[in-house]
């Protein structure tokens, strides 16, 4: 298999793109996401919930992709589809709270969270250049400057005395040396934002949105990158994955969310995808045999996606197998691939200089 | 230092006293330690902390710390060198009073002086303490409330790492369109749990100028009282007031 893209090997920045981290809280397990369906030890570990190679979507002959992500193999086979198997970071707690904080923080001791330092370091700014859609920030966003929660473009309106209000502010505003600017880009953005609500969003026929909040929060987010409005990173949460128990009922629906959200967000974005890429993470993996209970347990290693302009396509990094010797702790996917590594090049390619992670 | 606080745990946060900080001394490294070059002898056993505490305490960076911290929050995001060493070298005098400290620090002509002395940012949540206050609020402060803090990024205690939430400007100021949007439910009595009586506040100051002069604390310009004046409207002028710049700074 290929090694990790580095920043030798790709090519040259992406200006004025959007990085959108798509958050799979709960641990989601790789090896059903993108079964390995040519590794042995995969059917051997897992004889009740491994996917059947009748079934898997082939991505690469040794890869596949569950069926229920089938959506998402026109965009593979595009190489506009990353895939990293056996990916996480170095936090071996197992636990969801511990994982998901080292993630979201890009490693320990940093401050704030990684797009939060992406979007300092790049001197980015504006009302709307961090959103993450939901009612609060995420770690990953905070030391942002102005990043912001918004489920709706409801929420951003400043009511009834709206119209009254932004010219005088506007005035106020003017010549105002250190906030005048931030202050100017806020009132255009509520105008904006105004219009928005006026004008219905029309992505385009063949972008099938499901009626769930991922959708609706991909939605949300393509409209703003449609719109110029100076977005430079989004964060949506897809919670959920913690497949104790009956993993199959569990993970299903939440794949076909995720698969039908990703390849309409890639529809309704079309060139604009060039310049935007969408990182698909989870806090950990989980254990390669299955539990009595027809799921599995908190484990280590699992699958990162790159969807769109910031990641090399095809499969990446290293696959260390699944053979009893190769398991790490209690018998988990050993993390192989550093996510920071993946995320790292991402940021880069987005023009993180230095201070990206 | 780590070996000084060796037998110190937490109770388990269920049963009998539940989280209280608790010294076994069985569990303490009781040999003499060197900490900062300085010795602390053997057999102190819970008191090994507070010599710890004394010498950082008295350490002479942690006064150009804390004198860097209190200079950032009353001056400048990056304020001259001296005035820095003026409060570091008061806070040592006086074996680290916060009264004096201060006073030294309010005697700076760098606090004093209008022509150096720039207006400083507040922070969100100064922001929305400072509507609360200005408006009489009556307030649960409860979860709507805080929703403005999160999406501000600056929900109390949730910062992930020691620095804590940046003291400088730049990252706040991307947060007016969420002030905007607060001053105007505040005052059209959108915050579900907090309300605000506007036209008492506008009587009682007795005009828009003297509400002008209640949310600056200096008498409004004239581009100020004409914009309040024109609105015409008790709720549209306090939330013009509580967004406007001068209700930003402090």
């Amino acid at each position: 298999m290929a090694a990790l893209a580095t920043r030798e090997t790709t090519p040259g920045p992406i200006e004025n793109g959007t990085v959108v981290v798509v958050f799979l809280r709960g641990g989601a397990d790789g090896l059903t996401l993108v079964p390995p369906v040519g590794d042995d030890g995969y059917y051997r570990e897992r004889p009740q919930l491994a996917v059947p190679r009748a079934e898997a979507v082939p991505l690469d002959g040794f890869f596949a992709l569950h069926p229920a992500l089938r959506p998402l193999l026109p965009l593979f086979a595009d190489g506009l589809l990353t895939v990293v198997p056996a990916c996480g970071s170095d936090d071996d707690t197992r636990s969801h709270f511990e994982a998901q904080d080292l993630m979201e923080q890009g490693g320990r001791g940093r401050g704030g969270g990684f797009l939060g330092r992406f979007l300092r370091a790049g001197g980015a700014g504006g009302p709307l250049s961090g959103v993450a859609f939901g009612t609060a920030l995420p770690l990953s966003l905070l030391g942002a400057p102005g990043a912001i929660a918004l489920r709706t473009l409801d929420e951003l309106s400043l009511g009834a005395a709206e119209a009254s209000l932004l010219g005088p502010l506007g005035d106020l505003y003017q010549g105002d040396l250190a906030l005048g600017p931030s202050a100017q880009a806020a009132l255009q953005a509520l105008r904006t934002l105004e219009r928005l609500r006026r004008e219905p969003d029309r992505p385009p026929a063949d972008a099938a949105y499901a009626d769930d909040d991922l959708s609706r929060g991909l939605r949300l987010v393509a409209r703003l990158i449609k719109e110029d409005l100076g977005l430079r990173a989004a964060t949506l949460d897809l919670p959920g994955w913690d497949s104790h128990v009956l993993q199959a009922q569990v993970m299903e629906p939440l794949m076909r969310s995720l698969a039908a959200g990703l390849a309409a967000f890639a529809r309704d974005l079309g060139r604009r995808l060039a310049r935007t890429s969408v990182l698909v993470m989870t806090e950990f993996g989980r254990r390669v045999g299955e539990n009595s209970a027809l799921g599995t347990d908190h484990g280590r290693g699992s699958v990162l996606f790159v969807l769109g302009a910031g990641g090399p396509g095809g499969v990446q990094g290293r696959w260390p197998g699944l053979g009893r010797s190769a398991l790490e702790g209690p018998g988990d996917v050993a993390v192989a691939n550093d996510f920071r590594e993946v995320v790292g090049a991402v940021l880069h390619r987005h023009g993180a200089r230095g201070a990206g992670l | 230092v780590a070996r000084c606080f060796t037998g110190f745990t937490v109770r388990p946060r269920s049963g009998f006293r539940k989280g209280a900080v608790e010294f076994q001394e069985d569990a303490h490294d009781a040999g003499a330690k060197r900490v900062l070059g300085r010795v602390i002898p053997a057999g102190l056993g819970a008191r090994d902390v507070d010599e710890v505490i004394d010498l950082v305490a008295a350490h002479p960076s942690t006064a150009v710390h804390l004198a860097g911290k209190l200079c950032r929050r009353f001056l400048a995001d990056e304020p001259r060198e001296a005035a820095v060493a003026a409060v570091a070298a008061a806070f040592t005098r006086s074996g680290g009073q916060i009264a004096s400290t201060l006073r030294a620090l309010f005697d700076l002509p760098d606090f004093l002086d209008g022509a150096t002395a720039r207006p400083r940012l507040k922070r969100p949540f100064h922001y929305l303490a400072s509507a609360l206050r200005a408006t009489d609020a009556m307030t649960d402060a409860a979860a709507p409330l805080l929703a403005y803090l999160s999406a501000m990024g600056h929900y109390p205690f949730a910062y992930p790492t020691p620095d804590g939430y940046p003291q400088e400007a730049r990252p706040w100021r991307d947060t007016l369109l969420w002030r905007f949007k607060l001053a105007a439910d505040l005052a059209g009595g959108r915050v579900a749990g907090t309300s605000v009586d506007a036209a008492r506040l506008l009587s009682r100051a007795g005009s828009e100028r003297g509400l002008a002069a209640h949310l600056f604390g200096r008498g409004p310009t004239a581009a100020e009282e004409k914009a309040l004046l024109a609105l015409g409207d008790p709720g549209d002028s306090l939330a013009l007031g509580l967004a406007a710049p001068a209700f930003q700074v402090y």
